[in-house]
């Protein structure tokens, strides 16, 4: 009884302590239950971005109706903008502008919606100046009919922080480049990374990148306007003039080509991701052979049967200047029986080639319009070939075409497919034939049958396993070899800038590349260590230091998009993307790897802040132990106390046994 | 209240003298009858005290030696685990691999440490055995691969590391083959020095626990140098895990320690209850095991706010 008391006294503070404990736990959720009114975004990545497409979500927008109101517009813009037209990129879309970049979107009747969009960085939009120092945001904003005054924000808006990888506008403006570098365009994501990573290095380096084609590269080297060159292939007979310089040979990267496209099922609505190509459906596509009709191929359907594809296919996107892009793709189509059977009238399929392409001698490294039709158009520059494909605008056209009605194909680099997310064809050799897409393990084996000219590594016409993915490209850099008359200053330069690429430089690429193998790092390894003036001390290993960026593909998921000219996902696996952990592919054999000479004490990118226990945890064990000793130490002296008063009070008793006792009065 | 009352008998040989009792006034004995205890204020607390201590105590058993149960079970499933995979050759070697996957078996012979080593270094793997650093190179690999473990809790598999000794080895194996590593030298540093996990040009091998048993102030670090080749490089994660360095606890697992506490306090005042309404056996019988349960989530709870490598 006395127990249930002394409960029952306990109780009331008890109970309202759970009562208060209970009432933290559930006031998130009802707070936020609450809040659904407010319009939120989320972008994907929104970290280390670089110049790529991003995917945005957002949540709490009015549903856009029927006739367009309340569709959403999305902008970069600084910052924390106070004007749209101050502060946010409003240029046109391409190809009207070069830098626009907004995106359109719908929101569905729950109030959500996405949409891609491609965010730029400094190098394309140097009035916002998105760089590591200064990060952007992205402005959603409900389209009204009354719209909005563009000196101010629209107040129907929501908006997300980008932060930005290092890119050259971090770094400090050099005064002397120490490395200038013409490079294929391939290369060149890599290299703007190596150089944005390499500014900021003690001692610093500066790297110029210009990015043409391999051609060009090899012509400034050997011309000796630039101090590098960074080619796939080898120079052509009869291209090295008399007054070159006498070369080496470092690879820099291993990647690979792809066929890019942006299909929309009109049916379904749907963007098509998985379509599947042949060598023989190239060869239509890049001899204009009927491409209204490039659908309807039987061998095309017979790949790809389960979609509704649009009515026709547009010209497709190739590369105009000299490169060796092309070189390999037509090296393989050449390669391949029934694309050569193709292009020499002779198709299996009965399908007629374009008179202007029939018996066309590949391979070749410059893809003519060779019937100028005006519509057939390659075009100068890979990174125009993305754009259009991304804005789905054909190539000698203005303005965009709903991929919906018109399917787009490209011959792009699988790093520029990458960053732009598009869609990347499987290739195989024929209907019942094995489809191979471009994975880490498919272009190591198609490296595993490149073959070696002079110390470059190329692509052979017809791999021979069917796992290979057959356009693989290594780029190498030609540096040229140290003689008595070499500047020590330019040869230690580009020592210091080969010693990176073999080293950091493979753990700081964007996605799209493989990082080297162990034999091609050997081989630039060594090319590094020949660059030595004869007759001049070996100069000290620079230390540099370098902080290490990681970069990977942004694996966006595949999104229906009912906007005509936005963006589809690669479902792809590029390198340092989710390779199959320990799929035995992985590892060829345990190769042993020279490790190249080291000259990096590497610091890292972390703020110190960061390393140290945030908030008080590393006190909270010594804190507990001594509150614990204390309450023990304040708990058992009371009971010592009481313990204590009563062995003293019953030895005083035993002590005086007379107290109280009346005096005996004898 | 008890009366003493002193009988004095004189016992007088002589006969006649009639024996005195004297009553002495009742002391006024402060001794509180049995059953009424004091509700003042000073015992209410002073019971509340020891009732705490007790529960640190309890805490310090379940730091010290339960858990230490519970990372020699997980050791043993992981062994299983990573030798089947090791023997089929699908261990993972690079790429995402997922948090708590053993990836490197560690054997430090003149610390007697056999330890299988999980991918991720936060609070939770780390309860399992020692962890590699997300974000640096995988053992064997070029580069600095960086491993962390515990000092105290969890069986502390890093507690004796401060007594290695420049030139001992350590031997690691992972899906790629074994490595062998020599220890170049044992330093403490502050918990603000990155240096610990930065690339240092050659390929090295970073073990990293706290520098006190308590007190989580900095890292214990063993720098051990790789003999031989590195296997090939394996695309990885590069970025660092900040709530993976080794110092920091998990902070979201304190709603985890909130719930399970509410659950123990709840389930103590109905043992409690109970105790009143049923026989003291059955209360505890039923009851005990319960709050046993709960007290021992609360307290692994608590573990993960502390810091990982501790």
């Amino acid at each position: 009884m006395h127990a249930f008391r002394r409960a029952r006294r306990l109780r009331s503070p008890a109970v309202l302590l759970l009562l208060a404990v209970t009432a933290a736990l559930l006031a998130p959720p009802v707070m936020r239950a609450g809040a659904v009114q407010v319009r939120t975004a989320q972008v994907t990545p929104a970290t280390n971005l670089g110049d790529q497409v991003a995917r945005v979500e957002w949540h709490g927008f009015r549903p856009t109706t029927a006739d367009g109101t309340f569709g959403v517009t999305i902008l970069e813009c600084r910052l924390h903008p106070t004007s749209v037209n101050a502060d946010c990129n409003t240029a046109e879309t391409f190809p009207l502008s070069l830098t626009g970049n907004q995106a359109a979107g719908i929101t569905q009747p729950n109030g959500t919606g996405d949409a891609f969009i491609d965010v730029e960085s400094t190098a394309r939009l140097p009035a916002l100046a998105c760089s590591h120092t200064r990060p952007c945001s992205l402005l959603l904003y409900e389209n009204t009919p009354q719209g909005f005054d563009p000196n101010h924000l629209p107040s129907a808006s929501a908006s997300v922080q980008l932060d930005f990888r290092a890119n050259s506008a971090d770094c400090p403006p050099p005064s002397t480049f120490d490395v200038r570098l013409e490079s294929e365009a391939s290369a060149s994501a890599a290299l703007y990374q190596w150089a944005a990573n390499l500014c900021s290095a003690r001692p610093p380096f500066a790297l110029d990148v210009t990015n043409t084609s391999s051609d060009a590269a090899r012509q400034q080297f050997f011309l000796r306007h630039v101090d590098v060159g960074v080619s796939s292939l080898p120079p052509q007979p009869g291209e090295v003039p008399g007054s070159a310089p006498p070369y080496a040979v470092a690879p820099v990267d291993l990647t690979a080509l792809v066929v890019a496209y942006n299909i929309v099922d009109p049916v379904t609505g749907h963007q098509i991701t998985d379509v599947t190509l042949t060598p023989r459906l190239v060869a239509r596509l890049v001899s204009d052979s009927d491409t209204l009709g490039f659908f309807s191929d039987p061998e095309f359907k017979a790949l790809n049967p389960s979609h509704t594809f649009p009515a026709a296919a547009a010209d497709p996107g190739v590369r105009g200047e000299r490169n060796a892009d092309t070189w390999v793709v037509t090296n393989w189509l050449n390669g391949n029986h029934s694309a050569r059977a193709f292009l020499d009238g002779r198709d299996s399929f009965g399908v007629p080639v374009n008179d202007a392409w029939k018996g066309v001698k590949y391979p070749t490294d410059v893809f003519e319009a060779r019937n100028p039709n005006g519509v057939y158009l390659p075009r100068t520059g890979e990174e125009d070939i993305a754009l259009r494909l991304f804005h789905s605008t054909k190539p000698a056209d203005g303005v965009p075409t709903n991929p919906a009605d018109v399917g787009f194909f490209s011959i792009l680099d699988l790093p520029t497919a990458l960053r732009f997310n598009l869609p990347i064809a499987g290739l195989t050799t024929g209907p019942g034939s094995p489809v191979v897409a471009p994975t880490t393990d498919s272009i190591l084996a198609g490296y595993e049958a490149m073959t070696t000219v002079n110390g470059f590594h190329v692509p052979t016409a017809t791999p021979t396993s069917p796992a290979a993915w057959p356009l693989v490209k290594v780029d190498h850099a030609l540096v040229p070899k140290a003689t008595a008359t070499s500047d020590p200053k330019k040869v230690q330069n580009i020592r210091r800038l080969l010693t990176y690429a073999a080293g950091p430089g493979q753990f700081s690429l964007p996605a799209g590349f493989i990082p080297l193998p162990s034999a091609l790092l050997a081989q630039t390894a060594h090319t590094a260590s020949t660059l030595i003036v004869p007759g001049r001390p070996v100069p000290p290993t620079t230390t540099s230091t370098v902080p290490l960026t990681s970069l990977g593909p942004t694996g966006l998921p595949f999104l229906p998009n009912l906007v005509g000219s936005s963006y589809y996902p690669a479902p792809l696996s590029g390198p340092g993307a989710t390779d199959t952990p320990g799929a035995p592919g992985t590892s060829r054999s345990p190769a042993r790897t020279v490790k190249s000479a080291p000259d990096a004490t590497v610091p890292f990118s972390m703020p110190s802040f960061l390393l140290a226990s945030a908030g008080g945890e590393r006190f909270a064990l010594p804190v507990i132990l001594s509150l614990g000793i204390l309450a023990f130490a304040f708990a058992l002296s009371g009971v010592a106390r009481r313990r204590t008063s009563s062995v003293l009070r019953s030895t005083r008793g035993l002590l005086r046994p007379s107290a109280g006792y009346p005096k005996d009065k004898a | 209240m008890n009366v003493r009352v002193e009988e004095k008998a004189v016992l007088d040989r002589a006969g006649d003298r009639p024996p005195e009792i004297t009553v002495v006034q009742p002391v006024a004995a402060k001794v509180t009858p049995r059953g009424a205890r004091s509700h003042s204020v000073s015992a209410i607390v002073r019971r509340g005290a020891l009732a705490f201590g007790v529960c640190v105590v309890a805490f310090l058993a379940f730091g010290l030696w339960f858990s230490g149960l519970t990372h020699a079970r997980s050791q043993v499933g992981l062994q299983r685990r990573f030798r089947a995979e090791l023997t089929n050759a699908n261990a993972p070697i690079g790429g995402a691999i997922a948090p708590g996957a053993p990836v490197a078996i560690i054997d430090i012979a003149s610390i007697g440490v056999n330890e299988v080593v999980v991918e991720g270094a936060r609070s939770a793997q780390l309860r399992e055995g020692p962890g590699h650093v997300v974000g640096s190179s995988l053992p064997g690999q070029p580069g600095n691969a960086v491993i962390a473990g515990r000092k105290t809790l969890y069986g502390g598999p890093f507690a004796h590391l401060g007594s290695l000794r420049a030139g001992d080895t350590i031997r690691v194996t992972t899906g790629q083959g074994a490595s062998t590593y020599r220890v170049l030298g044992v330093d403490r540093v502050k918990a603000e020095d990155g240096s610990v996990f930065a690339d240092h040009g050659d390929n090295r091998l970073t073990l990293l626990t706290s520098n006190s048993s308590v007190d989580a102030s900095g890292r214990l670090v063993v720098s051990a140098r790789l003999v031989g080749n590195a296997f090939q490089a394996q695309p990885l994660r590069r970025t660092l895990d900040s709530a993976g360095l080794g110092l920091t606890g998990e902070h979201d697992a304190i709603s985890s320690v909130l719930v399970w506490l509410e659950l123990l306090v709840a389930l103590t005042l109905i043992g409690v209850f109970a105790l009143t309404r049923w026989s003291r056996l059955a209360a505890w019988i039923v009851f005990a095991p319960g709050i046993a349960l709960f007290g021992w989530l609360v307290f692994e709870n608590a573990v993960r706010l502390l810091p990982a490598t501790l």
